[in-house]
């Protein structure tokens, strides 16, 4: 039996101190695994699905960091599946909520 | 049909063998050879170490048929002064690991048990590593960076230390050479002492060849929060302070330098390393330096011997042996540790070096306990413990003129990645 995904949760919250591991920065892909609840994206490869970093309800941070913004798309399969696509802008954070129930992941603002 | 083994697996006992080796160290080294008696208990009010820097008095020649003999002066008196740094190291263990392995029939080990009795070890290892450092928290430098699926792969073969100074599963941070800007935050996933790498996870963006591994916990560090180290105080740099003396306008606070100019060790040079002590401090001086180096420049100190050795021919029962066990070097006697830097040797009397202490190596307690649970998000208690092995001190020593140290040698084939 793995250790349970749940015991990071506190690399989920805000604020965190300076123990935890802080914001990172990873390649955009379709899917991706945030570790953190900040999160910057590179490259404009779009992302349809966030494997969910613990099992109840949440939200993530993404700031897509290129020149050309990227986008979250629908189309993933399995938990941590988008429900609505969306157009980021690049440097603006875009927040993402985590509806255990449906196992998708809610945008926070749809255009 | 005869029956297969695979009919029979059902019956068939395990065995688990009861010795479990250990494959890698926890030398307590330097850190663990400073003297009890050296530990000197403090608050946390600054410590102040009183030192006679100068001589003075004003020496002159004078005209005794009714001259004058001019005005005096005296000795001068200056402080060290030092606060103690605060230290932990974390064990963390879920309930099952803990359930599954409390009975001698069912495991041939019990981890909490274990992990409680090992911290101490491991706390003074960690120790030992800082102890080497610069009082910034610098436990590495990057050579070359590797970026993985989810993972940074780092060769750090440029300072000497290899990754001899963090240990596995322990989080760093990466700052880049200036050490000011934060590049981020990750756990060592894999660590391979003798290929001198580290995994460390996730991927830090933006991490370059130079950038530096530090210590976590420390948010500034130029300002040299951490542990003052030999890099620290066996060091004649002439910018920058030491316990609070500017190095610049203080020279008597200042170790002595032989540069070892990127060549192989040669005995000149140990002797002048000694031979600056006592320039510094007097030819009858009661230090006795012991010379602390990585076991490869010991090894570059036995080959010159091996150089000069004179063989006759031996009976048929001696035994060869061309290796040297005890050593000395211009009168030092000669101690390893393989978490000291492999391009330096360094002449520290046992008397100079010295703990100031707040709170001695131990559990982290609270109210008697020592063992904490872990809450889970929705406010119950997580199935999972951990604990803390803590100290508040600082390292010093009282007299910087009495060690010298050779650096920039060169590393003996075979001990540092090329």
């Amino acid at each position: 039996m793995a250790v349970s995904i749940d015991a990071k949760w506190e690399d989920f919250l805000s604020p965190q101190d300076n123990q935890q591991i802080g914001p990172q920065t990873m390649a955009s892909a379709a899917t991706i695994t945030p570790v953190t609840k900040f999160t910057r994206l590179t490259g404009t490869t779009p992302v349809s699905k966030i494997n969910p970093p613990v099992t109840g309800y949440h939200e993530l941070v993404f700031v897509w960091t290129t020149g050309t913004s990227g986008a979250f798309a629908t189309g993933g399969s399995g938990a941590g599946a988008l429900a609505t696509a969306y157009t980021t802008v690049t440097d603006r954070p875009i927040m993402l909520y985590y509806d255990p129930r449906t196992t998708l992941y809610y945008v926070q603002s749809v255009v | 049909m005869a029956v297969s083994e695979s009919q029979v697996v059902a019956t068939e006992l395990e065995k688990v063998e009861k010795e479990i080796p250990m494959l890698f160290e926890r030398d307590p080294g330097f850190a663990g050879h400073i003297k009890k008696k050296n530990v000197t208990v403090v608050s946390a009010r600054e410590m102040r170490a009183p030192l006679e820097i100068s001589p003075g008095g004003n020496f002159t020649y004078f005209n005794p048929d009714g001259g004058p003999l001019g005005r005096g002066s005296g000795p001068d008196w200056q402080k060290a002064v030092l606060s103690p740094v605060y230290m932990s190291l974390g064990i963390e263990y879920t309930k099952l690991a803990q359930w599954a392995t409390d009975d001698a029939r069912k495991a041939v080990q019990n981890s909490v048990r274990y992990l409680t009795a090992t911290a101490i070890t491991e706390f003074i290892r960690q120790l030992n590593s800082q102890i080497q450092g610069n009082g910034s928290g610098q436990v590495a430098t990057i050579g070359t960076v590797t970026a993985g699926a989810g993972f940074d792969t780092y060769l750090c073969n440029t300072d000497g230390y290899g990754v001899r100074l963090v240990r596995d599963q322990q989080f760093v941070q990466v700052y880049d050479a200036t050490l000011v800007t934060l590049r981020g935050v990750g756990q060592i996933t894999q660590w391979d002492v003798e290929g001198q790498t580290v995994q460390v996870t996730p991927n830090i963006a933006g991490a370059i060849a130079t950038d530096v591994l530090v210590t976590t916990g420390i948010s500034s560090p130029t300002s040299l929060p951490a542990l003052f180290g030999v890099q620290y105080h066996d060091s004649n740099a002439s910018a920058g302070t030491w316990l609070g003396f500017n190095r610049a306008n203080t020279p008597q606070i200042r170790a002595s330098r032989v540069d070892g100019g990127g060549s192989a060790l040669s005995l000149p040079l140990p002797r002048l390393a000694m031979n600056k002590i006592g320039n510094r401090i007097g030819e009858n001086n009661k230090y006795k330096p012991t010379a602390w180096m990585h076991p490869c420049q010991k090894q570059a100190y036995e080959e010159v011997g091996q150089m000069v050795t004179v063989m006759n021919a031996m009976p048929d029962d001696k035994k060869l042996n061309m290796y040297y066990g005890a050593m000395q070097m211009a009168g030092a006697p000669v101690k390893t540790d393989f978490n000291w830097n492999m391009k330096r040797i360094d002449f520290i009397p046992e008397t100079v070096w010295g703990w100031a202490e707040t709170k001695p190596i131990g559990f982290y307690t609270t109210d008697g306990r020592k063992i904490f649970e872990l809450r889970a998000a929705d406010g119950g208690i997580a199935a999972a413990e951990l604990f803390y092995m803590t100290a508040g001190r600082q390292a010093w020593i009282n007299n910087p003129a009495a060690i010298s140290y050779i650096d920039n040698l060169a590393i003996p084939a075979g001990y540092q990645v090329v």
